[in-house]
C-alpha cells in the first residue's frame, strides 16, 4: 500500500510526504521536501560581513529575528567582537518577541485547529471569536515588542553585528511593561481554553530532545554557548557543530542531520524537557501539571510546550523590562569593528529549535565560507522516525482521516522549510 | 450579477513567507476587508486543496524557482482576471536573485553533495515570466498597503501608489539624512510607500521597493560611487534584485529622452 500526500498545508513552506507499506509493516516513510533552493549560503560568501544579518534573517519569514541573531552572534565570534551587558537584554527582548508571535501563530492558527476539528482558520475563528481575539492580541502584543526593539514586525532592522543602530526610548520600554500582566492573563486564559478542548493522541517514540543550556536561565539567546541533550550530552557549541553530520539524499534540498548516526528532536518541547526547572512561575505551574511520561515520549505535546513557552516569555519580557528601566539606555549602542581573520559559530534557540550560523571572515571583512543548520533540518529524521510509529497505529484508518492524522503530526513539529532549504 | 461573490487567491512559491505571515498580523482588519469575498486558495490559513477554475484575484508570493512555482503562476495568471505580485521576491525574485550574478551552478555545486539532482533555474522578475497587473513591493509588503490595495481591487477600483521617493518620505519625518554623513543610502532614487521605516532605524536604503521612475539615477550612482565606488553600489543593488529594473528603467528613460 502507498500513502502519498502531496501537499502539507498550514506549515511554513513547502512539503509532501509519502510512505509505503507491506504486509502490514512500513517499507519507507519519508517528507518530500518541495521548496526551492535559494542558494542563501552561497549568496552570502564574498559579501562584506555587514550584509550578512540583512540577507540572513530572509531565510524565514515567520523567524527572521533569530537567523539574524545567530549570524550576528557567529560573526561578533569570528571577528572578536563583545557587547554590553544592554545589547544582550534587548536582543534576548527581541527573540522572545518573536518565540511569542511564532508559537502564537503555530498554536493558535496552525496546528492546534487540527485538534479542533476544524482546520480551515476562518471558519475557526467564527467558531471561537472570543479566544481567537485572545491570540490576536497576544501577537500584536508579540509585533509591537518587535516593532520597539527590532525597527518592523518582520525582517529586523536596528540590530547590527557589534550592537543596535538605534535603541528605543526608555517610555517605549514602560508602553510594554504595563501590557505584560494583561497578556499574561490573555495567555493563561488561552491555556485553559487548549486544556479544555484538545487531546492529544497517543505515541511512544525514543524522543532525544537537544537544545542551547544556560546556567540560571531557561534560554533562547544561548549565553553559555553550550549544547545539552536530556540524555546526558553536555557540549560546547563548537564541538557539537564539529560532531553532528549534515547529509543530503539526492534530490533532497535540506541536509538531514544526525547526532552520532541518530535522529534527535530539537524544539519547544526538547527545551522544555531539558530546562523545565527553569521555566518561570506561572509557566512551571502549567508544566507540572502534566502527564509527565507521556511527554518524553510524545512529539505531539510540543504543541503544548510552545504555548507553555508563550506564557514564560510574557514572564520573561515583563523581568527583561524593570531590569532595563533601571539602567540607562543610551540612544544607540554601536561599535567600531575592526577587521581580522575569523571563523566563528553562533547558535540561538529559535521557536522551532536551536540554530546554528557559521563564517570564515577573510582580512577585508568580507564572507569565505558559510554554513546554516536549522531546526528543521535537525529534526526532520526525527519525524520521519516518528510518523513510522504513528503510522501503524493509524494505517487502517480510512484514507483522508488517516491524511489528516499524518498532516497533524507533522504540523505538531512545526516545520520550517523555508528555513531547512534555505 | 451584483452579489456575486469576488474570489480571491494568495498563493506563496519559494521565498521566505514573510508576506502571507504580515497579511495575517492584521486579523482584524484582514476578515473585514474578506467579508463576503470568497477565499479559494491561502495555505497559511486552510488545508483545502486548489481547484481551478476561473477567479478574480491572484496575489502571489515568492519567485519561480522549482517546475511547480512556475506551474503555479502560470495557471494563477491564466485563471485570474487579476494578477497581483506580493512582495520583493515576487516582483523582483528576492535575496535569491543574488545567485544569478554569483554563478549559480558553482553555488549549488559548492552547496550540495548531488548538485545536479536539484532544480537551479535563472530566478526572474515576474512581469518576465506572466503578465503583471499590480505590484505591492517592498521586503517585506507592509500591511496596511496591503490591505489599502487589496480593497482597492476588490471594490473595483484601479489601486495606485503614490509617484514618490524614500528619500521625501524620510525628510518629510524628519529623520536624520545618511546620506549626508557618508553612508551609501538608495533613498533617493527608490520608490517610496514604506514610510522610509528603515531610515527610521537608521539603515539606508537598499532599493527594495525597485526604482522610482523620476528618479535621476546618473547623479545619485555618481555620488554614491565617490562615497563607497562602483562595485559596491552593484552589490548593494543586488541584495533585493532591483539591478536589472534599474538598468531597463534607465534604458526606457534614455529612450524617451532621444
Amino acid at each position: 500500500m502507498k500513502i502519498k500526500i502531496h501537499h502539507i498545508d498550514k506549515i511554513e513552506g513547502h512539503m509532501g510526504f509519502e510512505a509505503s507499506l507491506q504486509s502490514g509493516n512500513i517499507k519507507e516513510a519519508f517528507v518530500d521536501v518541495l521548496e526551492g533552493a535559494r542558494l542563501i549560503e552561497g549568496i552570502l560568501r564574498g559579501r562584506p560581513y555587514q550584509d550578512v544579518p540583512v540577507i540572513n534573517c530572509r531565510v524565514c519569514g515567520v523567524c527572521p529575528v533569530v537567523h539574524n541573531m545567530s549570524s550576528i552572534k557567529a560573526l561578533e565570534n569570528a571577528l572578536g567582537v563583545k557587547v554590553d551587558k544592554i545589547v544582550i537584554l534587548f536582543r534576548k527582548l527581541l527573540m522572545l518577541g518573536e518565540i511569542m508571535q511564532s508559537h502564537v501563530v503555530h498554536v493558535a492558527l496552525l496546528s492546534g485547529p487540527d485538534f479542533l476539528g476544524e482546520t480551515n482558520d476562518i471558519k475557526l475563528i467564527k467558531k471561537y471569536p472570543k479566544e481567537a481575539e485572545l491570540a490576536f492580541s497576544l501577537r500584536d502584543f508579540s509585533i509591537k515588542i518587535m516593532e520597539i526593539v527590532g525597527g518592523r514586525a518582520i525582517h529586523p532592522i536596528s540590530t547590527e553585528v557589534g550592537g543596535f543602530k538605534v535603541l528605543p526610548d526608555k517610555y517605549k520600554i514602560e508602553e510594554i511593561l504595563k501590557e505584560c500582566d494583561k497578556n499574561l492573563k490573555f495567555a493563561l486564559n488561552f491555556y485553559a481554553f487548549l486544556a479544555g478542548k484538545i487531546k492529544l493522541p497517543e505515541l511512544e517514540t525514543e524522543l532525544r530532545p537537544v537544545s542551547n543550556s544556560s546556567k540560571g536561565e531557561y534560554n533562547f539567546y544561548g549565553d553559555d554557548e553550550r549544547i545539552i541533550s536530556g540524555q546526558g550530552l553536555d557540549m560546547n557549541l563548537e564541538k557539537f557543530y564539529g560532531t553532528i553530520k549534515e547529509l543530503q539524499k539526492p534530490k533532497s534540498v535540506v541536509k538531514q542531520t544526525e547526532l552520532y548516526n541518530r535522529h534527535y528532536f530539537v524544539g519547544a518541547l526538547a527545551r522544555m524537557l531539558n530546562q523545565y526547572e527553569l521555566l518561570n512561575p506561572e509557566a512551571k505551574k502549567i508544566f507540572k501539571k502534566l502527564p509527565q511520561d507521556k511527554i518524553k515520549s510524545n512529539q505531539f505535546y510540543n504543541l503544548i510546550a510552545q504555548w507553555i513557552e508563550v506564557v514564560h516569555a510574557i514572564e520573561e519580557i515583563k523581568n527583561i523590562c524593570e531590569k532595563l528601566l533601571s539602567l540607562n539606555i543610551p540612544r544607540s549602542s554601536r561599535q567600531k569593528i575592526v577587521l581580522r581573520e575569523g571563523e566563528g559559530i553562533g547558535s540561538v534557540e529559535a521557536p522551532r529549535g536551536t540554530l546554528i550560523h557559521y563564517y570564515k571572515v577573510g582580512k577585508d571583512g568580507r564572507i569565505i565560507d558559510s554554513n546554516t543548520i536549522t531546526p528543521t533540518a535537525q529534526f526532520l529524521n526525527d519525524l520521519e522516525h516518528s510518523l513510522k510509529v504513528y503510522l501503524l497505529q493509524i494505517k487502517d484508518l480510512p484514507d483522508a482521516e488517516r491524511a489528516l492524522k499524518i498532516k497533524s503530526l507533522v504540523r505538531a513539529y512545526d516545520p520550517c522549510i523555508s528555513c531547512a532549504t534555505h | 450579477m451584483k452579489d456575486k461573490k469576488i474570489k480571491i487567491g494568495i498563493f506563496s512559491l519559494t521565498s521566505c513567507e514573510g508576506c502571507e505571515n504580515i497579511i495575517s498580523t492584521k486579523p482584524r482588519e484582514l476578515l473585514k476587508a474578506i467579508e463576503g469575498v470568497e477565499l479559494v486558495e491561502y495555505k497559511f490559513l486552510e488545508d483545502e486543496p486548489m481547484k481551478w477554475e476561473p477567479f478574480d484575484i491572484a496575489f502571489v508570493e515568492g519567485s519561480t524557482i522549482t517546475r511547480e512555482n512556475l506551474e503555479v503562476a502560470k495557471k494563477a495568471r491564466q485563471y485570474a482576471k487579476i494578477f497581483v505580485t506580493l512582495g520583493n521576491c515576487a516582483q523582483f525574485g528576492g535575496i535569491h536573485k543574488m545567485k544569478n550574478y554569483r554563478g549559480k551552478e558553482r553555488l549549488m555545486a559548492e552547496i550540495y553533495k548531488y548538485p545536479e539532482t536539484i532544480e537551479n533555474p535563472e530566478i526572474m522578475d515576474m512581469e518576465d515570466v506572466v503578465k503583471v497587473d499590480y505590484n505591492i513591493p517592498t521586503c517585506p509588503i507592509n500591511p496596511e498597503e496591503f490591505l489599502r490595495i487589496a480593497y482597492d481591487l476588490i471594490n473595483g477600483r484601479r489601486p495606485t501608489i503614490a509617484q514618490r521617493t524614500v528619500c521625501y518620505e524620510c525628510q518629510r519625518r524628519g529623520y536624520e539624512c545618511l546620506l549626508m554623513k557618508g553612508e551609501p543610502c538608495m533613498g533617493p532614487i527608490t520608490l517610496g510607500g514604506c514610510n522610509a521605516v528603515c531610515l527610521k532605524s537608521k539603515m539606508p536604503c537598499e532599493a527594495c521597493r525597485g526604482p522610482y521612475e523620476g528618479a535621476n539615477f546618473e547623479s545619485h550612482f555618481k555620488l554614491i560611487d565617490k562615497m563607497v565606488g562602483k562595485v559596491r553600489r552593484e552589490e548593494i543593488l543586488e541584495i533585493f534584485g532591483v539591478k536589472d529594473k534599474i538598468i531597463k528603467t534607465r534604458k526606457q528613460k534614455n529612450k524617451k529622452t532621444k
